[in-house]
């Protein structure tokens, strides 16, 4: 298998560059290729076999923590406000990068300020969530602690932890009051590393280092549910239940039947395909699409539910599902057939595509703002279907020329400009060609028959296959893009990533080659990851 | 190691440089700290005494503020007419800097800066450092100027961004603001206003108790980093992140502004809009665009506030995240197709000399708005007797920032670029937009068009680095440097 990169060296010239950083060698043992230094990690590597990776301490994401803090703390729900800001993107376009999460100088004042707002909402009802308040001694601290501490830390607290926490309980109390000096020791607890870090350190074992079943239970419950463990699976933990690959994807999928695990799911879409970002782009010869932009987004997210959560669907379904789940308002837009309520399921009519790359989101996200746009809607499958590096764009990027209703069609247009030019054609005839698929789709992803009474040309090809892999429309292109091993290695790859919050290799091989051929669907193999050593072991 | 081991300026990297720079700084801090301690006075005041004295080295006291607006401006309605010191705002087309006009006595245009590594938006995560790193680089650790005036002088920089990104994260398009990892602006004014003046509520009896126990728990928090920190010894890259940790908590010890010179928190009625129209909202309500001017002017007019008291004398606006494509049809049905495509990049019949003159208007449109905000809302407020320098004017003591990471939209350009072969653009040129409004406490030599690049008088010249300009404005505000992002040499005609 070899796999393309390009890159732009320089404004106006760009070399095509086709070796692979990475792949495996015929003896199964895997390879880095030698002229490749700086090389970032390749989603798309496959590996004989599972490894295990190092030991990490991962920050909470900001979604992570106020996740936490409102489940450790139901009965205060709504009387906090979190100061946490967002956390940066990966290339892949995930929040939970385990290198990019520090607790840097602003962070830390988001969470102390965050942690002092909880803090006080606890001591605003402490009769609530303390029985035993009116007593306001030391012993009633203690079982806030035991409770509240356990939650927090996701263990129970070593005996020395206690003491130092009462300890400052018994500072803050003599100064104020019972309530207030349960609060500042709430501040304290949130402020604490074990509550800040998914600690995956583990203890020596042999060679390695076997993860606690504390580790294990809250790397369980932030992969598949995104928030913290309940007390249900602590105990769990406590009782040494968690030593199985069995007994830890059968967890697994118990926390992806949740709502917050379906939220899970649906977040590694929102960010491998980006397709969220429709509710801030425009279309000027759209008047409607701003009231539409956002039910796009749920129509999208419908899809999901229903073809990849509900029905188990994989790779080839997920890109070639012939049904939609618009609003009423959308349907008409399209000119569908109108769901029984909004967003309920629809065939999407013969030719108009297929598949979540036929999505309005998707199409209208990467859609110029007047016209469709075979490049950007090339480029994301080339970067996100195919992972090929991401490109960048030179500086004097000279304009497409503008459309002429009725007398050039977009593709005549982009390909005049692109194929001028040894200079662009050089790296767009590396996605131009893919995204010609799309041309049948305005910039608001509406289905046209022709564009302005001319004739829509939608054949094309994905470049650097062997044999060659033409298709002609979306359909084709959809079909075509599910049978590939790049796609389904790259697609496996970004799942790989978000579930171990790491682009490390090959961490997670075992059930991988299923997924590629489609033996299983996303949610199996999603669960299956916790079955892998590097799940409850470390190097 | 010995002090000869350590790498020179030239070699170093841009990590070393980081630290080399933050231990300057603390080396600084801790010998005024320490002399402070001498004096008998108690540790608070100690720590006092080291900021006012740094916030005023110049002799008087001085104020910064940052105003990022994205997307470079219209040259035929954004150049000045005249040089020197003999210049107009406000006769070139739709006159976006117009509403400066008044103040030019205190504003310096800058014009022939470039920065290098960078060629699109994303050009934004290098514009304000000056970073050594690959395009599109956003993970490597840099400080931007805001921050790195507000770290030398040990103040907190208020932060502050009006949909400075997207709903779900911050990504490379939205990281205008470094301090050391990527800052995301506070969008909430109401959050920012409590922050800043939230020391100038009256003080209650339990004040004290409640500074002996925050230290109490900051230390807690320290001992439980460092114990960690020991446990995971053997691995360097979570070792590293601790470091980050420990080092951001103490930073938490640090107050944020200088004396603060207001005895009550100001009344500002853009703030109160926001909590009127934001109540009962949630979150998200301030990264919806559509509240985007509500959210502006208060952000301008706190800013402005926080600078007059002296409560934050180092601010920031991210007006914007550098690809937002927000309508701006609440001016002008013109600017409503989109800031970022729609208007900025319309580069319709551009190279063949036939540039689409009406949608240029509209974006003239859109950033003309963005400079009459920050006029009416922060530059007026600040146009007042200093109350910790009443001989002078706020404004006098500050140096306002007003920038944009690219020179005309339509071109991208990082640097200066010749528009000589458009008909429609002639006599125009590109340039990065770089703006002065204030004096800095006197240190500013100001009414000034400074042209490093003249394209008609010295088409042979080459752009200087806008670093230099970084580290004038930084030496301008009184830091003890003479090297910023690489560069060693000031814009003297600027500097006092």
């Amino acid at each position: 298998m070899k796999f393309h990169r390009l890159v732009f060296l320089s404004s106006s010239i760009c070399l095509g560059l086709t070796a692979s950083c990475v792949a495996p060698s015929p003896n199964g043992e895997d390879e880095t290729d030698p002229t490749c230094d700086d090389c970032q990690p390749d989603p798309t590597q496959l590996c004989s076999s599972s490894s295990i990776g190092s030991p990490r301490l991962k920050r909470l994401t900001a979604r992570e923590l106020n996740a936490t803090l409102t489940d450790v703390f139901p009965e205060a729900s709504g009387m906090w406000s979190s100061a946490l800001s967002a956390d940066p993107i990966s290339e892949l376009g995930f929040d939970n990068q385990t290198d990019l999460l520090v607790v840097g100088k602003q962070k830390a004042r988001e969470i102390d300020s965050t942690a002092k707002s909880v803090a006080q909402a606890v001591a605003g009802m402490i009769d609530t969530l303390l029985p035993c308040a009116s007593a306001a001694d030391r012993a009633c601290a203690e079982q806030f602690l035991d409770l509240y501490g356990r939650r927090l830390f996701r263990r129970p607290l070593t005996g020395e932890e206690k003491e130092k926490y009462l300890a400052f309980f018994d500072q803050a109390s003599s100064k104020t009051d019972f309530a207030q000096g349960i609060s500042w020791m709430t501040h304290a607890l949130i402020h604490a590393t074990p509550t800040l870090y998914r600690r995956e350190i583990g203890e020596p074992e042999g060679a390695g280092r076997k993860l606690t079943q504390f580790e294990i239970a809250t790397a369980l419950a932030y992969t598949f549910a995104g928030t913290t463990p309940g007390d249900g699976l602590l105990d769990l933990a406590e009782q040494g239940a968690l030593n199985t690959p069995e007994a830890l994807v059968d967890v697994a999928k118990q926390l992806l039947a949740t709502p917050q695990g379906q939220e899970q799911m649906q977040r590694f879409f929102e960010g491998s395909l980006e397709f969220s970002r429709v509710t801030t782009v425009t279309k000027t010869n759209v008047p409607q699409f701003e009231g539409l932009r956002e039910q796009m987004r749920e129509e999208t997210r419908a899809f999901i539910r229903s073809v990849v959560l509900e029905n188990g669907g994989g790779l080839t379904e997920l890109l070639t599902a012939p049904t939609t789940y618009p609003s009423t308002e959308l349907a008409t837009f399209y000119g569908f057939p109108a769901p029984s309520s909004d967003y309920a399921e629809v065939a999407r009519p013969e030719g108009a595509g297929v598949g979540i790359l036929a999505q309005g989101s998707v199409l209208a996200t990467e859609g110029s703002v007047d016209s469709s746009s075979p490049t950007q809607r090339g480029l994301l499958v080339y970067e996100k279907l195919l992972c090929n590096e991401e490109l960048v764009v030179p500086a004097d990027v000279p304009e497409i020329p503008e459309p002429v209703e009725g007398e050039v069609t977009t593709r005549e247009r982009y390909e005049s400009l692109h194929a001028s030019s040894a200079g662009c054609a050089k790296c767009h005839s590396e996605f131009d060609p893919i995204g010609f698929a799309f041309e049948h789709f305005d910039e608001a992803g509406r289905y046209r028959a022709d564009e302005f009474g001319l004739t829509i040309d939608s054949s094309g090809e994905i470049p650097g296959q062997s044999p060659a892999v033409t298709f002609s429309g979306q359909e084709e292109l959809a079909q075509s893009l599910a049978e590939l091993p790049q796609v389904q290695a790259c697609v496996s790859g970004q799942l790989k990533a978000y579930v171990f919050g790491e682009l490390t290799a090959c961490l997670g091989e075992s059930r991988r080659e299923e997924f590629m051929d489609g033996t299983i669907g996303f949610l199996e193999y999603f669960a299956s990851l916790a079955a892998e050593p590097h799940f409850s072991e470390r190097k | 190691m010995n002090c000869e081991q350590f790498p020179t300026v030239q070699n170093r990297s841009p990590m070393v440089d980081l630290f080399f720079a933050t231990r300057q700084k603390r080396i600084f801090s801790r010998r005024l700290f320490f002399k402070a301690l001498g004096l008998g006075l108690s540790v608070p005041l100690a720590g006092h005494l080291v900021r006012t004295a740094t916030a005023q080295a110049g002799g008087r006291p001085t104020r910064f503020l940052l105003y990022f607006v994205p997307h470079g401006m219209p040259m035929e309605h954004y150049a000045p007419v005249g040089t020197g010191s003999d210049f107009t705002l406000t006769e070139s087309g739709l006159s976006i800097y117009g509403a400066l006009e008044p103040y030019k006595p205190l504003v310096n245009i800058y014009e022939g800066f470039h920065y290098a590594k960078a060629t699109t938006h994303e050009g934004v995560l290098n514009f304000l450092s000056g970073a050594d790193v690959a395009e599109g680089d956003d993970t490597t650790p840099r400080t931007t100027l805001e921050h790195y005036i507000g770290n030398e002088l040990g103040m907190r920089t208020l932060a502050l961004g009006a949909v400075a990104h997207r709903e779900w994260g911050l990504d490379a398009n939205a990281k205008a603001m470094w301090d050391g990892e990527a800052v995301v602006p506070q969008k909430n004014p109401l959050v920012a206003y409590d922050e800043v003046f939230s020391g100038l509520q009256p003080t209650a009896p339990e004040a004290t108790a409640d500074s002996e126990l925050r230290d109490a728990l900051l230390t807690l928090t320290e001992e439980d980093i460092t114990a960690l920190s020991t446990e995971v010894s053997a691995f360097s890259s979570e070792q590293s992140k601790l470091q980050t940790h420990l080092e951001s908590i103490q930073a938490l010890r640090d107050g944020g502004g200088g004396e603060i010179s207001c005895t009550e928190a100001p009344a500002l009625d853009a703030v109160e809009a926001v909590r009127t129209a934001s109540q009962g909202q949630g979150d998200a309500w301030f990264l919806k665009e559509e509240n985007f001017p509500t959210i502006l002017a208060a952000q301008l007019q706190l800013a402005a506030a926080a600078m007059v008291c002296n409560a934050r004398p180092v601010t920031a606006i991210q007006s914007l995240y550098t690809t937002a494509e927000l309508s701006f049809g609440f001016i002008d049905p013109i600017a409503s197709e989109g800031h970022h495509n729609g208007l900025s990049h319309d580069f319709s019949g551009f190279s063949s000399g036939e540039p689409n003159m009406n949608l240029r208007e509209g974006f003239a449109t859109a950033q003309k708005w963005f400079i009459d905000q920050l006029v009416s809302q922060a530059l007026s407020r600040l146009d007042v007797p200093d109350p910790a320098d009443p001989d002078h004017t706020v404004l006098e003591n500050s140096i306002v920032l007003i920038c944009s990471e690219i020179g005309d939209g339509a071109l991208h350009a990082n640097g200066t670029v010749d528009l000589n072969s458009s008909d429609y653009l002639r006599p125009y040129h590109s340039y990065l937009p770089l703006f002065t409004v204030g004096g800095g406490g006197g240190s500013l030599i100001t009414g000034q068009r400074l042209n490093y690049h003249d394209l008609e008088a010295d088409p042979g010249a080459s752009d200087r680095p806008a670093t230099e300009l970084w580290l004038t404005l930084a030496k301008a505000m009184g830091v003890q440097t003479n090297e910023f992002g690489g560069s060693t040499q000031i814009v003297k005609e600027a500097l006092v």
